[in-house]
């Protein structure tokens, strides 16, 4: 964390933005973590949501029972109490993963841009461990950071449009199942076994900001035995 | 009773909408729900509905609706469009009946983007996290509504049996004046641009949808090669990407991005803002956090008031009803 940070600053009469730098950093995103958890246990009243971030948390509130002076008091007080909040809630996802071709259809292009095989990619892919940093663009768009250096690409010029659920991409140091039809410019490289979007009516999110997930390859043939299971 | 509407004609980004799902942002999933909140209020309040319960958002391209089968009571409300019924012209905030067989027709009026109809009744559509409305493109509740679709109702109620305007939605109208306040990325735009967003006229673009409303006027630039990182996003915030346009955010918008926001559209001035069209001209002015509270609040106990004011006239009518002295012809909210 930066010295001058954290940074609160209103949004309009519903929000504050808690900034904890200016860059993303895994320093950063801890401070993000443990904020969120010091706020989740408060019972702050008035307090509608929050969203975590890579550097940033967005708190709602209702201003018609509380307002932003007495809503910052309250954040105040638990950025005192952060370091002590542990988000020990966090889990560990190995999710099943087939790279095969027919669920990758940009791993030879991704491959031959980056002068690698394509099995070495995905060998870089599976031994990686991934940290959700926060979610985005999509309902259960998980954006997990991790990607190793040597298969990091920037996202394609021109998105591919109704890009399916499930599919495995990556983009630069972060990778993504998708969960729902949406264009994408993101490399798809394979497909998961698992939809993060879950049809859990309550709780169909299956990752939490801070979880950690790695990917587990399969063959096409046990992948779809587990498909169908 | 059960009733059956059949679309007979859409136009497109009409969909069924409520409340919206809030409490969700932390993955992904943006709040959705009514463009216009205060119209939304006011129908169901016409018809003593719950305040959550469903309705049709119908955009500027108008609808056709067919009642196939059943009857039940309706009420129109939002933008001035022009409504009626068999052909009849109809107030544009009102409540009627819909029997077998006859058609409602809405079409763009004089001022408003969003119409809305409530039912007396419940109407069957998917629900998602406790919502029944839809977001745009992303398939999990829903789509937008689609000529031939039907419209299925249960526990429908009738509550006049005659056409009556139950509120005077000229204090709605838009004005052309929106508090904003700066921020959360003001610093990062040169200060030509800080002022041009306050002190010049911004027109309102084609492009505005339910994800977002992109203005055009003065050019707003950052000062310095920009890489935030991607970062929370609210409903309300004056986004402006490379082209320099601000776009402000409505119910669809995307739970995060990286583009700064100079300012954020305060709560109680975006419903006013969803109202207007491509082609109006509006201004921005900046009011303190403390200001713009205040603002709310005070919208609020106003807003109270006018559903207060409905529902009296609702109570009036049901009497009315009750004692046989049934209502003919179109009669203004103060009449009864």
């Amino acid at each position: 964390m930066q010295s001058n940070y954290p940074i609160l600053r209103p949004i309009a009469d519903t929000g504050v933005l808690v900034e904890f730098g200016a860059a993303i950093s895994e320093l950063n995103h801890q401070a993000v973590l443990q904020f969120d958890a010091a706020v989740s246990s408060a019972d702050i009243p008035g307090l509608t949501e929050t969203s975590p971030a890579y550097t940033s948390v967005l708190v709602g509130y209702n201003p018609l029972l509380t307002d932003y002076d007495t809503i910052c008091q309250a954040l105040q007080s638990c950025l005192g109490k952060a370091s002590e909040s542990q988000s020990n809630n966090t889990k560990h996802w190995q999710i099943p993963a087939c790279y095969s071709e027919v669920y990758a259809p940009d791993l030879a292009e991704l491959a031959d841009k980056l002068s690698v095989s394509e099995q070495d990619v995905i060998a870089q892919h599976v031994a990686a461990q991934y940290k959700v940093y926060m979610y985005g663009f999509a309902p259960g768009y998980a954006y997990l950071g991790g990607v190793p250096e040597a298969i990091q690409i920037p996202r394609k010029q021109a998105p591919v449009m109704g890009v399916p659920a499930g599919v495995i991409m990556i983009a630069g140091p972060q990778a993504l199942i998708t969960t729902v039809v949406m264009p994408t410019g993101w490399w798809r490289i394979g497909r998961s076994g698992i939809n993060p979007l879950q049809s859990n009516a309550d709780n169909p999110f299956l990752f939490n900001v801070g979880d950690t997930v790695e990917f587990v390859a399969m063959s096409e043939t046990d992948f779809k035995k587990h498909a169908t299971q | 009773m059960s009733v059956k509407l059949r679309i007979l004609q859409i136009g497109p980004s009409s969909s069924v909408q409520d409340a919206g799902r809030r409490g969700h942002l932390r993955y992904g999933v943006t709040e959705s729900g009514v463009m216009d909140r205060v119209a939304y209020h006011m129908v169901n309040a016409a018809l003593g509905n719950p305040s959550d319960a469903p309705v049709l958002e119908i955009s500027l391209g108008g609808a056709q609706i067919v009642c196939e089968e059943g009857s039940l009571s309706c009420a129109v409300g939002g933008g001035d469009f022009n409504v009626s019924l068999d052909g009849n012209d109809i107030p544009s905030w009102s409540i009627f009946t819909l029997t077998a067989g006859s058609t409602l027709r809405i079409r763009s009026g004089s001022w408003g983007s969003w119409c809305y109809i409530a039912f007396a009744a419940s109407l069957q559509s998917e629900r998602w996290l406790g919502s029944a409305s839809v977001t745009m493109g992303s398939g999990l509740c829903g789509a937008a509504l689609a000529q031939d679709d039907l419209l299925e109702l249960q526990q429908a109620r009738l509550i006049a049996d005659d056409c009556i305007s139950y509120f005077d939605a000229s204090p709605l109208k838009p004005a052309d004046n929106f508090r904003v306040v700066l921020g959360p990325q003001d610093r990062f735009f040169d200060d030509a641009s800080k002022a041009a967003l306050t002190e010049q006229a911004f027109e309102i673009t084609a492009e505005y949808n339910r994800m977002g409303m992109r203005l055009k006027g003065p050019s707003l630039n950052i000062n310095q090669a920009l890489d935030m990182p991607s970062e929370p996003i609210a409903r309300g915030s004056l986004q402006v990407p490379g082209h320099g346009d601000p776009i402000c955010l409505m119910a669809d918008h995307q739970t995060a991005g990286g583009y700064p926001k100079i300012a954020t559209v305060i709560s109680t001035d975006l419903d006013r803002l969803a109202q207007c069209r491509a082609g109006d001209v509006l201004r921005f002015s900046a009011v303190s956090v403390a200001e713009s509270i205040q603002l709310t609040r005070a919208h609020h106990e106003q807003f109270l008031l006018h559903l207060e004011q409905i529902a009296q006239n609702r109570l009036g009518l049901t009497e009315r009803l009750w004692s046989n002295n049934l209502i003919s012809g179109s009669v203004d909210a103060e009449q009864f």
